[in-house]
């Protein structure tokens, strides 16, 4: 009996020690990852685009850059978020940072523009995402520096793999607009918080 | 005689060799803490990762 409750006991100290590494591996060794790769995705960001090629023939479809390199730049001043965009929303693309949704339109194009970014860990990119209210200014940053800015239509929370919402607000008919999710309640991935939001600079001509 | 009697009598007092040094708990320790580190590299790199896209963070839709 003695040695059953010893060992029982024994059980459960791991089992605290483990948790406890569980909550460093979230709060700190995830975000160690994405604060790395922000860094390196800054200095990509400042280096300047390569001259456009010259057109000589019909314009084809560029391709979606490729996953995990800087796509845009996410500013939103309530939040105190400032991150570079990669692309992408895998597993990998979200441990560098907010992802943009491949197919989605990339700021200034017509469509909307949808990113995902994490909330708990992973430098808590969008930890304070369900802070955003109606009217707040969400801006977005191309390379090259030509900055979109959006403002907050509304917010939602959706069961996982409703894709609708990544076609923006249903209750806006703005032409060129913008989708953030992430998971909700904090710490669990039960739901999906969403953020709608307009673009309003530059106007749509 | 049994080789605890034996030590015993012998004034050697149990769980250290001959010359009174801790018997093996170098290599104890070393079984313990190798033991630590893997059990600490599967968490970190194959379990926590798992618990964390299931169950902690899975923003997209």
């Amino acid at each position: 009996m003695v040695r059953a409750l010893r060992i029982a006991g024994n059980v459960f100290i791991l089992l605290g020690l483990t948790f406890l590494f569980f909550v460093v591996y979230e709060v700190y060794g995830t975000s160690a990852i994405t604060k790395q790769a922000q860094a390196a995705l800054a200095i990509e960001w400042e280096r300047p685009l390569p001259p456009a090629p010259t057109q000589t023939a019909e314009p084809e479809e560029a391709p979606p850059p490729p996953p995990g390199s800087a796509v845009a730049r996410i500013v939103i001043p309530k939040i105190g978020v400032d991150w570079i965009v990669v692309e992408g929303v895998s597993l990998d693309s979200l441990a560098k940072g907010p992802g943009h949704y491949t197919g989605t339109a990339y700021p200034g194009e017509l469509g909307t523009v949808g990113i995902a970014g994490h909330r708990t860990g992973w430098n808590f990119i969008f930890a304070d995402l369900d802070q955003l209210q109606k009217g707040d200014t969400i801006i977005l940053e191309r390379r090259g520096g030509k900055r979109f800015t959006y403002r907050v239509t509304d917010t939602t929370i959706v069961k996982p793999g409703n894709v609708s919402v990544l076609n923006g607000d249903p209750n806006s008919s703005a032409l060129k607009a913008l989708t953030l999710t992430t998971c909700t309640p904090k710490y669990t991935s039960l739901e999906r918080l969403i953020v709608w939001a307009d673009q309003v600079d530059p106007p749509l001509s | 005689m049994s080789k605890p009697k034996a030590r015993y009598r012998a004034g050697i007092p149990p769980h250290t060799a001959s010359a009174g040094r801790p018997r093996h708990r170098w290599r104890r320790l070393l079984i313990l803490a190798v033991a630590i580190v893997i059990y600490a590299a599967l968490l970190w790199y194959y379990v926590f990762p798992y618990v964390d896209q299931h169950f902690v963070n899975q923003p997209t839709i």
